[in-house]
């Protein structure tokens, strides 16, 4: 090995000290805390320096903060679908504006499209839906 | 929506989902004059007016199944109060409230 190559595995083996640091560091573990710990068992150099650790680190824990993933709604209900009390509402088609938390004016959020079947992954237990003539 | 805009402030508030759907008409307009804080959108397709009905209809729908567990109907004229009324409250029942 020459001493170019030494000093490549050199630099390898000390950002896989300091990936597995920050993994460690992370309690809310995850993926990336997990790629750390791979790292960690072919680290032999003494020395992940502190900088590479504590960059890595912050990356790692945004990661694993979403790794519980998307809540998984499964399909549309399938029809048949009415209106009638006890009937399924199909999945209707909308554009406007959405607002989930009332908090300002309808008119200052975006203009989107938004459907029933978006009302039903909002993860609320109830809606109500109200056709209305301007006046 | 008018009188109906603090109950469905306090529905949202609550965990439930409030959408006001344009039959006709300008929604940033109707959100301006009536400083609405509920959702407000109008139908991409004919298939809403054909499964809603018409104007002056709510429903109040289970999220989870998509069923609806209560309907009801105001009137054309406004000789009667605004079904949105009455769908609040079932809705802030629903929610526990």
């Amino acid at each position: 090995m020459t001493a170019r190559t030494l000093r490549g595995v050199s630099l390898t083996l000390m950002l896989a000290v300091g990936l597995a640091a920050c993994g460690s560091d992370d309690s809310s573990g995850g993926a990336a805390g997990g790629s750390g710990g791979i790292a960690q068992t072919g680290g032999t150099s003494a020395g992940g320096t502190a900088a590479g650790g504590a960059a890595t680190g912050g990356a790692g824990g945004a990661i694993d903060a979403g790794s519980d993933g998307p809540v998984d709604f499964g399909p549309y209900p399938a029809g048949p679908y009415g209106n009638a009390v006890g009937d399924t509402l199909a999945n209707l088609a909308w554009e406007g504006y959405v607002n989930l938390d009332a908090a300002a004016s309808s008119d200052t959020l975006p203009y989107i499209d938004y459907s029933s079947n978006d009302m039903r992954k909002s993860g609320k237990s109830y809606g109500l839906i109200h056709i209305a003539l301007q006046g | 929506m008018g009188g109906s805009q603090q109950k469905g402030k306090a529905a949202i508030a609550a965990g439930g989902l409030v959408v006001e759907i344009l039959h006709s008409g300008d929604l940033l307009s109707w959100i301006k004059a009536e400083d609405l804080h509920v959702s407000v959108v109008k139908p991409k397709d004919d298939q809403t007016l054909d499964q809603l009905v018409s104007r002056e209809w709510t429903y109040v729908i289970d999220l989870k199944t998509m069923k609806v567990v209560w309907k009801g109907f105001g009137s054309y004229d406004g000789s009667k109060p605004s079904s949105v009324e009455e769908g609040l409250t079932q809705l802030m029942t629903l929610l526990g409230k």
